[in-house]
């Protein structure tokens, strides 16, 4: 569990370079070991403001070197970095953040209070040494950081530090999921749970006005249209939403749509919880459901690819007591259902080679479907065959299906 | 001599070097890696340390995206070669621009302080003089892997000592062994040979060691081949060997020396007194300049929360390891590395030289759009410099294949590969799958001498539509060595193991992919003349058994083409195959939540059944295709159902296999029944028989991992 080795605190000197102030737990690092990765921890000035995560010695290194420029200092410059030690077999991106915050709290603290400056002369001072330079001895309050940090870290993946009055050290762990796919127009937003907006002064206007649209059946570009907001701002806002894994996108439904299952639905077939909230999601309010054997056999006649209103008429689903578009919708947010595209192909992909590339015959080269050249176009279902064959023209274009 | 080296040397089909591995059923995890390979490579950078220029960057592959050269780096230059760069109109400028770099410095010092980089190439594109000194570590960190990260993206490397010592402690060997060959007396060439084997083990490091035993071990071929001819003769034709065309004459001798060294067995005692003068004017002109350490770091750009990150680290870090003993012994060989720096060192001088004169008469008549192309330089280079061109081939093969087979400086075979041999998908290899052989780009090149008979056989033979059952039966090899070949085959992305084609496949295209057809077509159109991309992938949109496109081809001399078409786009990731999985679906209204929860009482229902701990109805097993227990439930609907006939024992004893995870076809493999008899079962239950269909596992259970 005790993912931080070590943390120290380090400082260019002007006479001795880069040295080790502080350490917690102490004596974890040696001097003779620290000089061999001791450029990484006081780099250039260029690569201070980075972090920079160095693997050696079985061990990595996350730190965050910092500049400070000022008169006072010794070379007009105070450097100095506080890292961290790990494991070489941990991943260290979540504490990305941790160094780069504490570097930056540390500089914050320099610049208004001279923390890092007062407290190494406090210390030489109450020492009644005479030589100012030297760092030999080191404000308790600096190890006293460490230790907390060292501590709290491990043990909480949280910490919380008060410095003064006006400065205290926040800092946590947070699992940073990967970053959000594109948004993009033709897709709709499905709430996948539900956000309690009683507390409205807490919650972002944007997403406020957007949240009554997203109902699983408007696209992004009518939401900003619905909603009278530009586009940018309404697919950055639903873009946080499908980072935070509250929204999934999904395509526009429609009964000319062709589903196939996709290997996840072997979870449905193994997962009871599943099986009932798939029940659930399904039924027509007020309905009796269908035994889930039966949702089964339905989901699996999708393997033939036909459209889904065949299927429908074929099962006559609403009878079932099911609603035709959540039986879909909720396939596609579980992944074991996926929408088989139409994309548009030019039948002489030759002649798109002499073309820029922002001409719109590069939209027939088979990598857009219909949905999206519709939005980029901004034209219906109805009318894009017939504009994409002017476009083609004089070659034609052939439906693919993937 | 050369080729008795080569067929030493290429380990590339030989069983010695087969890595075991099992990349089964679409060889779809080979195809991962790449792509994240692809998206993640960002360049390669060679930095070597000097002992008087001190630490140079020496070549970027591919060019930097900035459009200026960065100040410091002019600066810097300015600085070592006053002379040459003096600017006469203002003579003043060198202090001037100083200061404005130090300005910008804090600039950019400050101000990126805020928040994470996001641009892919910000760090690959920092000036020389930022990157070079971090890619440079100091003697502890040296040959050993380099990992270093800094922000959004990681330099990965193997940085190498190239001193002194290693040749003195070759020197004291040379003696010692001198000794024992003189008492020795006329000691045998092959005696001194196995002397020289030990000798180079104990000095290299362990790739290195393959590659320079491998070579001594040709070379004592060629030895006891020549026995009775002089020694003479011998040491004109190494050293005639490891003449490089383009070497100048510096270099020459002291390759000459270093080879001589190598060849100690043959040197006689009166050679060493002259060799010695050689050494001493040799180290001469080291001292002029002497490179004693190198770098090749791999730029990768690194995104979080990539399950794949750590893996992908560690093959490049095998790969730069590789790389860099093959370096390494080149450099000991013949002084490859030192020549190669030194060719490129004078065409970047002069390029940057070229640059502050522009730079000069740009600041006096204000023309900022004479700014610099970094491409001009890289092109010089790559013109010029061998090793230039081998990253460059490095870096492209990496990128675009995966993998890369060069042989550096002619000399040193190298064989990259990002697949850890060592990592295989979860799918094993079964009898009833095919080796389908890559053609066009990718195709194996057969080298003429040296190749495992068993795999030429294997090639001859192998066909999309015949199993690893048939091969068998044809080639006369086992199992368990077609196998071994064709994981082969596939680490090293030359083949790729599919269902063997039969006319109940089913295929689609490839969901969501997004290659680009215009190439693709192009490539097409050119192996099968005889049809059309788009009319394939439009036959291919909605699944239909093989048979049936087929019969859509009217004249029957296009079957075959058709089958290699067929074969074409499994390659290229165009189409996947559906598989026929089965679920056994009982109606028991007792465990049936949907009858206990209209009310919306959940909870209770789900105690009712049993599966408070856990919600699955079965549980899942650690091994994919781990056959499954039946529950209660379903035991009991066997009892009632049990009509003592053959198919009833028939379905019941492949009842294991119906939660979805095997295919059809290893159904029939693993119970050794036919498609008749299983088709009779799922007709005759199909009440409690589901059948899905949908592409096959293997990706996802590697994604998985």
């Amino acid at each position: 569990m005790d993912q931080v080795k070590c943390i120290f605190y380090s400082e260019f000197h002007n006479i001795y370079g880069t040295k080790i102030i502080q350490q917690y737990p102490e004596g974890f690092i040696s001097n003779d070991v620290f000089e061999g990765f001791a450029e990484y921890i006081i780099p250039k000035p260029k690569l201070c403001g980075k972090v920079i995560t160095l693997t050696a010695f079985n061990y990595k290194i996350l730190g965050y070197p910092v500049l400070v420029q000022d008169v006072k200092y010794h070379r007009n410059a105070l450097l100095f970095n506080l890292a961290f030690v790990f494991d070489k077999s941990i991943d260290t991106t979540p504490y990305h953040q941790i160094v780069r915050k504490l570097g930056i709290i540390l500089r914050t603290l320099e610049k208004e209070s001279e923390y890092l400056f007062n407290q190494s002369k406090a210390a030489v001072t109450s020492l009644s040494c005479t030589d100012l330079h030297s760092y030999g001895q080191q404000p308790p309050d600096m190890l006293k950081i460490l230790e907390t940090l060292y501590i709290e870290l491990n043990s909480y993946g949280e910490s919380t530090i008060t410095i003064d009055d006006a400065n205290t050290i926040n800092v946590k762990l947070f699992p940073k999921p990967p970053d959000p796919p594109q948004v993009l127009l033709h897709q709709v937003p499905v709430l996948i749970e539900e956000i309690d907006t009683t507390n409205e002064s807490e919650w972002d206007l944007t997403l406020l006005q957007i949240l009554p649209f997203i109902d699983g059946i408007n696209y992004v570009g009518r939401i900003s249209k619905l909603t009278e907001i530009d586009i940018n701002l309404v697919i950055s806002c639903i873009q946080h939403l499908v980072y935070y894994n509250i929204v999934k996108m999904v395509d526009i439904f429609q009964y000319s749509n062709v589903y196939n299952p996709t290997p996840q639905i072997r979870k449905l077939a193994s997962n009871m919880e599943m099986q009932r909230e798939c029940q659930k999601y399904i039924t027509i309010p007020g309905a009796t459901p269908c035994s889930f054997e039966y949702i089964f056999t339905l989901y699996s006649s999708l393997s033939t690819d036909t459209p889904f209103r065949e299927c429908c008429s074929e099962n006559s689903l609403t009878s079932l007591g099911i609603d035709e578009r959540s039986f879909i919708m909720f396939g596609v947010i579980n992944g074991f259902l996926r929408r088989k595209q139409r994309y548009p192909l030019l039948t002489n992909l030759k002649s798109l080679e002499s073309l820029p590339q922002s001409h719109k015959k590069h939209l027939l080269n088979g990598s857009k479907s219909f949905d999206e050249i519709c939005c980029i176009l901004s034209v219906g279902v109805e009318t894009v065959e017939k504009i994409l064959q002017e476009i083609a023209n004089p070659d034609s274009f052939v439906t693919i299906w993937k | 001599m050369d080729n008795t080296s080569n067929g030493n040397n290429s380990g590339f089909y030989k069983d010695a070097d087969i890595p075991f591995n099992r990349n089964g059923g679409g060889g779809d995890g080979g195809l991962y890696d790449n792509e994240i390979v692809k998206n993640n490579i960002l360049g390669i950078i060679l930095v070597v340390h000097t002992s008087i220029g001190g630490d140079k960057l020496i070549f970027r592959y591919p060019t930097v995206s900035r459009t200026k050269v960065s100040d410091e780096t002019l600066m810097a230059f300015k600085q070592q070669h006053p002379l040459t760069t003096l600017n006469p109109n203002q003579p003043g400028s060198n202090k001037g621009a100083s200061v404005e770099t130090e300005n910008s410095q804090t600039d950019t010092g400050t101000s990126t302080a805020g928040g994470a980089i996001k641009e892919k190439f910000t760090i690959y594109n920092l000036p020389s003089v930022v990157i070079t000194p971090i890619l440079t570590p100091k003697q502890r960190l040296c040959d050993q892997s380099f990992e270093l990260t800094i922000e959004n993206t990681t330099f990965i490397g193997h940085p190498t000592n190239l001193t002194n010592e290693d040749l003195e402690e070759d020197e004291k060997k040379d003696h010692n062994h001198h000794s024992e060959k003189n008492s020795d007396g006329s000691s045998s060439n092959s005696n001194s040979n196995s002397n020289n084997n030990s000798n180079n083990n104990k000095s290299s490091d362990s790739v290195g060691n393959e590659n320079e035993s491998s070579i001594r071990h040709s070379q004592s071929s060629t030895t006891s081949s020549t026995t009775g001819e002089n020694d003479d003769e011998n040491n004109d034709d190494s050293n005639s060997n490891t003449d490089s065309p383009s070497s100048n004459t510096i270099r020459t001798s002291s390759s000459q020396i270093n080879n001589s060294k190598k060849n100690c067995g043959e040197d006689r005692p009166k050679n060493q007194s002259t060799r010695n003068k050689k050494n001493i004017e040799e180290k001469k002109q080291h001292q002029h300049e002497e490179i004693t350490l190198f770098n090749i770091v791999f730029v990768l750009s690194s995104t979080s929360g990539d399950v794949y990150r750590n893996k992908l680290l560690d093959s490049v870090k095998r790969i730069s390891m590789q790389l860099a003993a093959a370096i390494k012994h080149e450099q000991q060989r013949c002084n490859y590395i030192a020549k190669q720096v030194h060719d490129m060192l004078a065409i970047r001088e002069q390029w940057l030289t070229e640059q502050t004169q522009i730079e000069n008469s740009g600041s006096s008549s204000a023309m900022p759009n004479t700014k610099p192309n970094h491409h001009v330089l890289t092109e010089r280079i790559l013109s010029v410099s061998k090793l230039a061109r081998e990253i460059k081939e490095i870096y492209h093969g990496i990128k675009d294949r995966g993998s890369v087979s060069l042989r550096v400086n002619g000399w040193i075979g190298l064989h990259l590969n990002v697949s850890n041999p060592d990592s295989y998908p979860i799918y094993p290899l079964r009898p009833y799958h095919a080796l389908l052989i890559f053609t066009g780009e990718d195709s194996i090149q057969l080298p003429s001498y040296d190749t495992s008979p068993a795999l030429i056989k294997l090639l001859e033979a192998a066909k999309p539509t015949k199993s690893f059952r048939d091969l068998q039966l044809e080639t006369d090899l086992t199992l368990a060595q077609i196998y071994r070949l064709a994981s082969h085959l596939v680490h090293w992305k030359k083949a790729r193991i599919i269902n063997m084609m039969t006319k109940n496949n089913f295929y689609i295209l490839t969901p969501r992919s997004q290659v680009n057809y215009a190439t693709l077509s192009q490539t097409f159109s050119v192996l099968f003349p005889d049809f059309k991309l788009y009319d394939i992938l439009q036959r291919f949109s909605t699944a239909r058994p093989l048979a049936e496109h087929i019969s859509k081809i009217p004249s029957s001399q296009y079957h075959t083409t058709f089958l290699a078409v067929v074969g074409w786009l499994l390659q290229h990731d165009l189409i996947v195959q559906l598989s026929t999985y089965i679920h056994l679906m009982i109606h028991t209204p007792s465990s049936n939540p949907a009858f206990a929860t209209p009310s919306g009482s959940s909870s209770n229902a789900g105690s009712n059944t049993g599966s408070d701990a856990s919600p699955l109805l079965y549980p899942t097993t650690p091994f994919p295709l781990m056959p499954s227990h039946l529950t209660p439930q379903e035991m009991s609907l066997f009892e009632n159902i049990d009509d003592n006939t053959k198919l009833f024992q028939l379905f019941k004893r492949l009842s294991p296999y119906f939660r979805g995870l095997h295919h059809l076809e290893e159904i029939m493999w693993r119970e050794n029944i036919s498609r008749d008899e299983l088709n009779k079962i799922l007709k005759k239950y199909k009440n409690f028989l589901v059948q899905v269909v949908h592409e096959g596992n293997d990706k996802t259970n590697f994604q998985g991992l």
